[in-house]
């Protein structure tokens, strides 16, 4: 196997590799990249750990056909290092590789490709062809909020809803949540709702992160596949019963306002300094015409911030985790956004300023 | 009356400290003898009846007859025939002690309940405000006087061991200050009767004057190594309680990093049958006293002395936290079901691996409170107000039968 291919493109190809290959593995090959020749001017590279996969397919100028697994993070240091614009691959003796720009020559050793697992079929998986932004907007809005408890698998990803029109995400590790709808026409049309694993989630992620031009998503074979033009992803779907999240939405509040996004991000960032880092527990106040929040610590000092909102009903005073706030904040675009409190020990909802179809639940602290 | 510990980490640097053994005198009786005039002065005895039931108390008048607690009534009124016998009122007893527990928790956060009527406090911190820390058991003592109306000693030492011989010393409402320093706290055991020493009941003295050892002193001179050879592993540790060395610092159980009880038997026990309901009524002890402080375990240990000193723990590891009594006790009960029947001396049950009951973050989905949650919330509002043996299990009722 050898092969000429540019910097830059080999780079493309092992950036999205070097993530999902598995350094932990019990099967040590699963910490390589695959890099196969596919006729004289394609190169696939790929990386799988069993439940995310990806597969490139890069340009490069195939010399001699093969293929060849190498360790994803070593080879992407590697040709990130390299001086020269063209990288020259070769396979050597017992699996080395030999990687040459310019005056830079490496050997690396590596593993034989016929021992790398079978990857998925991603060529042949039915795909549909929807809006890149909007897939990418309802990540956004969703991936903070999935369980990072990998013992609760039930949590640990992001529940996909497609009907052909709009699409729905919904997130969920227990104790705050995050809904979000979008219209996505030409999407699929599933059956049932999939629950897609965080790590697939950051991936899908990561393959969209600049793109402009569509993508196609489906569902194959009990995987979640995403494919840009040369770059295919396929990410293994959860099996497991996501909470009926519908129940634990507030239908209404009774204390409801609404507050300069901005505002309330800024001061929930300057009160929690005075919260202990373990649970930034703040404690969030309505009384008439007022939202105060407010930390204490006996350890630190204390804080305390109010804003003047529009509000005439009962006063409230209820305890949260200024973090969940200050994280849904942050994916909301609208100037304002619309909050309702209720009780000490029920959610709060948060909703964007304009009525778009986004909302978060907060579950508050014990302060 | 079985005797909990408490375990932490041990301190970081040996600062001398100043630590407070606070014990009230004859607390059931003294009670009794507080809210009835006519008993002031007259021998009390407070337990059951008289053909199966044990002292749970005796006043300081009925001691000089040989009448002490855990003794069978009968006995007891063979003694001392002219005992006034008090049947128990725990829900008084729970009123005193949480009053006088409320007094020990204005000097000093760092106060570990061994019982209802005992506790540790550590007031190494508390001098600057408070002064010398025989001024703050004086203090202390005056105040449960004039507010509770009951007597209390104190010991005082630089070690939790050292304070708890001082208080049994001190004994009737007296206290006793061991000054600290280098080797004071080994001095002042030395010419004490190895049976002072927390652990050594009357089998075990036995032994020892077998060996020769009659004071605390004797033992402490002796080779650690050889006495590890002749007692088992126990055997060092028995020799550095001689020496005063006793590094556990004071622990609420609030910080415990295990919440336990034991009781060392007045005769050897054997089976199953006999030990179950010493375990079981542990078990729940400890588990009233995880909800007080509000964690659960994880992991619980059953400790067992057999009859040659062995000492033998095992534990297990429970898949969800608990703080259930009847779980704690299931699993304690598998591990000594699975235990040789040797003679066993004393037995104990912990609770390790302890972590938070509620996390003061609530959760979007939670879980309907269990069966047990809500039993044993209604146990412990019966335990409040009525006190501590008011309600208990089958098995436990039994064994102290007094009908």
């Amino acid at each position: 196997m050898e092969f000429k291919i540019r910097k830059e493109e080999f780079l493309r190809g092992l950036y999205l590799a070097h993530g999902i290959a598995d350094r932990k593995s019990t099967l040590p090959i699963l910490a390589n990249v695959l890099l196969r020749t596919e006729g004289k001017d394609k190169l696939l590279c790929g990386a799988t750990d069993l439940n995310v996969t990806t597969l490139v397919t890069l340009s490069a100028k195939i010399e001699k056909e093969g293929g060849l697994t190498v360790g994803a993070r070593q080879l992407y240091e590697i040709v990130k290092g390299l001086p020269d614009d063209e990288v020259h691959f070769r396979r050597t003796e017992q699996n080395w590789a030999e990687i040459r720009a310019g005056k830079v020559e490496f050997k690396v050793v590596g593993l034989s490709d016929r021992d790398y697992p079978k990857l998925p079929a991603i060529a042949e998986a039915q795909t549909f062809k929807v809006e890149t932004a909007t897939l990418r907007d309802m990540i956004a809005k969703t991936i903070f909020s999935v369980s990072l408890d990998e013992t609760r698998q039930h949590l640990a990803g992001v529940l996909f809803e497609s009907d052909g029109t709009t699409a729905r995400m919904v997130s969920t590790d227990g104790h705050r949540l995050s809904k979000v709808s979008r219209p996505l026409p030409g999407g699929p049309k599933l059956a049932a709702s999939v629950l897609i694993p965080r790590k697939g989630i950051v991936e899908l992620r990561r393959a969209i992160e600049t793109r402009e031009a569509p993508v196609a998503i489906g569902i194959h074979d009990g995987n979640f596949v995403l494919k840009a033009d040369d770059v295919g992803i396929s990410v293994k779907l959860i099996d497991g019963q996501f909470p009926p999240y519908d129940q634990v939405i507030p239908k209404e509040n009774e204390r409801a306002f609404t507050v300069s996004r901005l505002g309330f991000l800024d001061a929930l960032r300057r009160v929690s300094l005075m919260s202990s880092d373990k649970t930034s527990g703040v404690r969030i106040g309505l009384e008439k015409g007022k939202l105060r929040i407010e930390s204490d610590n006996p350890d630190l000092g204390a804080a305390r911030e109010e804003i003047d909102i529009a509000y005439k009903g009962a006063a409230v005073q209820i305890g949260f985790n200024a973090r969940y706030f200050i994280d849904l904040l942050g994916e909301i675009e609208t100037p304002e956004v619309r909050v309702e409190l209720a009780g000490e020990l029920d959610p709060a909802v948060v909703r964007p300023g304009d009525g778009s179809d986004y909302v978060c639940v907060v579950m508050p602290m014990r302060l | 009356m079985a005797t909990p510990t408490n375990s932490g980490d041990p301190p970081a640097a040996a600062a001398p400290r100043a630590v407070i053994h606070l014990d009230m005198d004859a607390f059931y009786a003294s009670v009794e003898q507080r809210d009835d005039p006519a008993l002031r002065g007259r021998p009390v005895v407070v337990g059951g009846d008289a053909r199966r039931g044990v002292v749970l108390a005796a006043s300081y008048e009925v001691r000089p007859f040989g009448v002490r607690s855990a003794m069978p009534m009968a006995r007891a009124l063979r003694l001392a025939p002219d005992a006034v016998v008090v049947r128990p009122r725990f829900d008084a007893y729970a009123e005193a002690s949480g009053r006088v527990f409320e007094i020990l928790a204005s000097v000093t956060p760092l106060c570990e309940p061994l019982s209802l009527d005992e506790a540790f406090l550590d007031v190494t911190a508390s001098r600057s405000l408070f002064g010398a820390p025989a001024d703050i058991a004086a203090r202390l003592r005056r105040r449960i006087a004039d507010e509770v109306g009951l007597p209390a000693s104190a010991g005082i030492a630089a070690v939790k061991l050292v304070a708890k011989v001082a208080s049994d010393l001190a004994k009737p409402n007296g206290q006793l200050e061991v000054p600290d320093g280098a080797g004071a706290g080994a001095a002042f055991l030395a010419p004490l009767p190895v049976s002072r020493l927390w652990g050594i009941g009357p089998k075990s003295a036995e032994q020892l004057r077998a060996m020769g050892i009659t004071t605390i002193g004797d033992l402490a001179r002796l080779d650690p190594a050889s006495l590890e050879r002749r007692l088992g592993p126990g055997g060092r540790n028995l020799w550095e309680r001689a020496c005063a060395i006793d590094p556990r610092p004071v622990v609420p159980d609030r910080e415990a990093k295990s919440i336990g009880a034991e009781e060392t038997f007045e005769e050897d026990l054997a089976g199953l049958e006999a030990l179950r309901p010493r375990v079981h009524a542990q078990a729940l002890r400890v588990a009233h006293r995880l909800r007080r402080a509000g964690l659960r375990a994880r992991t619980v240990q059953l400790k067992l002395k057999r009859a040659d000193f062995t000492i033998v723990t095992r534990r297990a590891t429970l898949d969800q936290a608990t703080d259930d009594g009847q779980r704690l006790y299931r699993e304690a009960a598998a591990l000594l079901a699975r235990e040789p029947a040797h003679p066993i001396r004393l037995t104990g049950v912990s609770a390790q691996n302890l972590i938070p009951a509620a996390p003061p973050q609530l959760g979007l989905f939670a879980p309907a409170p269990t069966h047990a949650d809500t039993l044993n919330r209604a146990l412990d509002a019966i335990a409040a107000r009525f006190g501590a043996g008011a309600i208990t299990t089958g098995d436990i009722a039994h064994e102290n039968s007094d009908d």
